[in-house]
């Protein structure tokens, strides 16, 4: 989901983003380690830390390039090497090991339609879902939602209208960074560990999911996301185990040579 | 320290790159870098330095790949990887199964990936950008599963093993020393294939499409097969690169082509200058050398080479070797060195004669017939019919929003349309873009499109690609009539040039000249094209008024060799002056038709350019 904000805005891809979804998932566990068992509190340094570095990967690596006038795909090399230093950097702070996380939510489970569901799932389902109508929600009506879009659009005319366009792009990092984080907090929650090798399968799904779901839209990527996980879980379930990541790339083939835009994205048509 | 140097270097490259390599000393230069790349190895001293040098030179290769595909042609492939996979198995496989030489392994390697280049590149080269960067993503992560998943052919996650070192020629390449001669010996073969493409009429014409897929398409360039066999290409260079890995480690495992080294590919290549040939080597360079000489405590290395890709990209958008490109320089002093004693107006003058023979002897070489383009629900072009006589300029005013530009699109096949064209006497109403330019019909853009990339003479010579008429291979291949038809092509360009008074900017970048200029590259690169027909979208726009007659000469000078034109202009001046007819449009409909004189008489045209005023209108801009 982040990745379809950055994307939708800046039109460059974010590699970054498998990174600070795992520094997520540590930087929430060693709040948890201090603090105690506060969901609460993890999810809020999380947000705000690594918010954070989301504005530093923009303003170190990915506005000098702007500036510079760079093609907006090298943006991708500069994020790929961010991602290396961030996972790395992971690396020295927490070691290279699977790190096992506290259980933070009762042992409850409750049967709906003869599933069986865990407290844990319900909560990291109902967050998930509250973030993304919340930033739809926003992109839609917020002030700065609007500007984004406008910056999207048209980003020389936005700065023509008086909408501040760096300002507006770091928050996009920030907002977008800060929600692959939380993303990365809720899955060491509901996986009950962390690794820092975690982030690049991650970044690629995330990257694939918003992509199937149509680039620069946030419903897509919600919807994208859920396609991805489906196909991965059935496929692997009643198809091949084996093969569950060529499946699940042959969707992808599939879903872009059909809609070579996505679900939901839209064509743009040059002009001539 | 390292990084005081690193900038010397950088320095150094930076004034190689103002300078202008004179072609002459590009031999001296291959002989000195082959020299030493050759004793590099002896340099180094320890085993371990020169096996990764051997690495080096396969990932050099992969990258050269790149250059093809993503720095030339303008695909982005993140899928090399997969090719690399599929080139090191085939290779591998068919040399210890069948006891072949190791030769044969390398061949089968390019085949077989150069084949499944082409029936992947079919379908995902439909997609552009990003989506086709993941397309090829896809692509790469599907053949490294199915290498890790398919035990029975491959070995599946515990790998292949037991791969026999190469033998040519008696020799054992079975030391370190003795495989880098033969990696170097590929790349370099590569590197002069590379070179080879670039400067060819194909590689220039992967260029265009890259720059400008419109005006690439409106050259004659068949887009969808340039993009498949520039895709196809890259992958069997990949899979060169596979089988000289595979028959150097002897031992291949799944994890060598994944994604990861795909990327890693990509950074290769952006790091060293996109599309540049010596950037490319040097991109490798960079990025596999650079962690490993970092002695350090893994996780810092790992730390260090982030900082470090990060870096080079931020402080080098453009790749270290940047913009510098040899071919360009190359290709222009070719075509100036060539003569240009007439073959383009021969040529010429042969199109014009071909008249085919069922085409009724009627003097109408264009007939447009109820011509209609909509968007949404508008009607831009509503129910358009005209003809244009052989020979003469018809000029087709409107105010804005007329609807010209979009006849334009249409009778080019920019837009889709209803209604009919018959040209030459044969419709073409459905024909393809790139067929209409090569049936004789070129056109300028009001929009000017030209190749940011290329100098003047290369955007002349794409133009030239509507006269090819030799099967597409030979001309990648570059074998003896299609490398005549190349030399023809330069002179041609030369002709051209002198006739628009553009040799002296020939070298120029076409995108850095003056306006009235860079009007006059459009012109002859459509002109170039051997057009029966020439569409002039508003060429006078922008011009000085002594521009503006400037052009007039050359419209009539290209009507004097017997090329019909039309002329879409908003300069009553320019289409009174030479418009021997006039078509005026309003709301896409025809609203007057006539000579210059009677057009200027016309209470309805007035009107439609001034409102209800009445008044003179013989220099009316708008």
């Amino acid at each position: 989901m982040g990745f379809s904000l950055v994307f939708s805005v800046l039109r460059i891809i974010n590699f970054s983003y498998g990174s600070i979804f795992m520094l997520g998932a540590f930087v929430g566990l060693t709040v948890l380690g201090l603090v105690g068992k506060s969901f609460l509190a993890a999810f809020l340094a999380v947000v705000v830390v690594l918010g954070f570095v989301g504005v530093l990967v923009e303003r170190l690596v990915v506005r000098p390039l702007r500036e510079k006038g760079a093609p907006p795909f090298l943006a991708l090399v500069s994020t790929l090497g961010a991602s290396i230093f961030l996972q790395a950097a992971a690396e020295v702070i927490w070691g290279a090991e699977v790190r096992g996380y506290p259980i933070l939510f009762p042992q409850q489970f409750y049967t709906v339609a003869g599933a069986r569901i865990s407290f844990t799932e319900v909560v990291t389902l109902l967050f998930a879902i509250g973030l993304m109508v919340g930033l739809q929600a926003y992109v839609k009506w917020g002030k700065m939602g609007k500007a984004m879009r406008a910056v999207a659009q048209d980003t020389q005319a936005a700065a023509l209208m008086g909408v501040n366009v760096n300002q507006v792009i770091t928050f996009v990092f920030a907002v977008g960074s800060a929600m692959g984080a939380a993303g990365g907090l809720l899955t060491g929650t509901y996986y009950g560990y962390a690794q820092p090798a975690m982030g690049f399968m991650v970044g690629l799904k995330g990257f694939i999911a918003a992509i199937v779901g149509g680039m620069g839209s946030v419903a897509g990527a919600g919807l994208g996301g859920f396609l991805i996980g489906m196909t991965e879980a059935l496929g692997g379930a009643y198809i091949s185990f084996d093969y569950k990541e060529v499946i699940l790339f042959s969707v992808l083939l599939l879903v872009l040579l059909i809609r070579p835009s996505g679900i939901l994205g839209h064509s743009i048509r040059e002009k001539v | 320290m390292a990084a005081a140097s690193g900038m010397n270097v950088v320095g150094a490259l930076k004034s190689l790159k103002s300078r202008s390599v004179n072609s002459r000393f590009w031999p001296l230069l291959v002989v000195l870098g082959v020299g030493l790349a050759l004793s590099f190895p002896l340099l180094l001293g320890s085993r371990y330095y020169v096996h990764l040098a051997v690495i080096w030179a396969i990932y050099a290769i992969l990258t050269l790949s790149l250059t093809v595909v993503t720095g030339t042609a303008g695909l982005l492939s993140f899928g090399q990887a997969g090719f690399f996979g599929i080139g090191a198995y085939a290779s591998a496989l068919v040399v210890r199964h069948f006891d072949v030489n190791f030769i044969v392994g390398a061949l089968v390697a390019l085949l077989v990936s150069f084949a499944i280049g082409l029936v992947i590149g079919a379908p995902v080269l439909r997609l552009q950008g990003l989506y086709l960067g993941i397309a090829t993503l896809g692509f790469g992560e599907v053949v490294h599963y199915i290498i890790r998943n398919w035990e029975g052919l491959t070995g599946g996650p515990l790998g292949l093993t037991k791969i026999p070192k190469p033998v040519l020629l008696g020799l054992h390449f079975d030391n370190v020393y003795m495989y880098y001669g033969l990696a170097v010996a590929f790349l370099l073969l590569m590197a002069w294939m590379c070179y080879r493409l670039q400067v060819s009429q194909f590689g220039l014409a992967l260029a265009a499409m890259r720059d400008d897929p419109v005006a690439a398409e409106l050259s004659g360039v068949n887009l969808a097969a340039y993009r498949v066999l520039a895709f196809a290409i890259g992958a069997g260079m990949a899979g060169v690169a596979g089988s000289l890995f595979a028959h150097f480690m002897t031992y291949l495992n799944p994890e060598n082509f994944t994604s990861l080294q795909s990327t890693m590919v990509i950074t290769m290549h952006m790091v060293g200058g996109r599309g540049n040939i010596v950037g490319s080597l040097l991109g490798a360079a960079i990025v596999h050398i650079s962690p490993e000489l970092l002695h350090a405590v893994p996780t810092v290395r790992v730390l260090t080479y982030g900082a470090l890709l990060t870096a080079v990209v931020v402080l080098f958008p453009n790749g270290i070797l940047g913009r510098w490109r040899l071919g360009g320089q190359v290709l222009a002093g070719l075509v100036l060195k060539g003569h240009s004693a007439g073959l383009w107006r021969k040529a010429m003058a042969r199109r014009l004669e071909a008249t085919p023979a069922e085409a009724p002897k009627a003097d109408t070489i264009l007939r447009v017939e109820d011509l209609r383009v909509t968007f949404g629900g508008l009607a831009a072009v509503d129910g358009l019919s005209f003809d244009l006589r052989r020979g003469e300029i018809l000029g087709i005013i409107g105010p804005n929003g007329s609807g010209k530009t979009t006849v334009l699109n249409a009778l080019t096949g920019v837009v889709p349309s209803t209604g009919r064209i018959y040209f030459d006497g044969n419709e073409i109403s459905r024909r393809a873009t790139h067929l209409r330019t090569r049936d004789g019909l070129s056109r300028t853009f009001q929009t000017l499109r030209l190749f940011p990339t290329m100098n003047v003479a290369e955007a002349v010579l794409v133009g030239e690609h509507g006269t090819m008429e030799r099967p597409t291979w030979e001309y990648v291949a570059r074998l003896g009539p299609a490398k005549r038809d190349e030399i023809t092509m330069g002179h041609r360009a030369h002709e051209l040039l002198d006739l628009l008074e553009l040799t002296d900017v020939a070298q120029r970048r076409a995108k850095e000249l003056p306006y009235g200029l860079q009007r006059r590259v459009e012109i002859a690169r459509a002109l170039a094209a051997n057009p029966k027909i020439l569409l002039l979208d508003e060429p006078a726009a922008g011009l000085s008024t002594e521009e503006g007659e400037e052009l007039c000469d050359v419209i009539r000078t290209v009507r004097d060799l017997g090329i019909s034109v039309i002329l879409i202009e908003h300069r009553m001046n320019v289409v009174m002056s030479v418009a021997d007819r006039i078509v005026v449009i309003n709301y896409g409909r025809k609203l007057a038709e006539g000579l210059p004189a009677e057009i200027l008489r016309n209470e309805e045209v007035i009107e439609a350019y001034l409102g209800r005023r009445k008044g003179g209108v013989s220099h009316a801009g708008h």
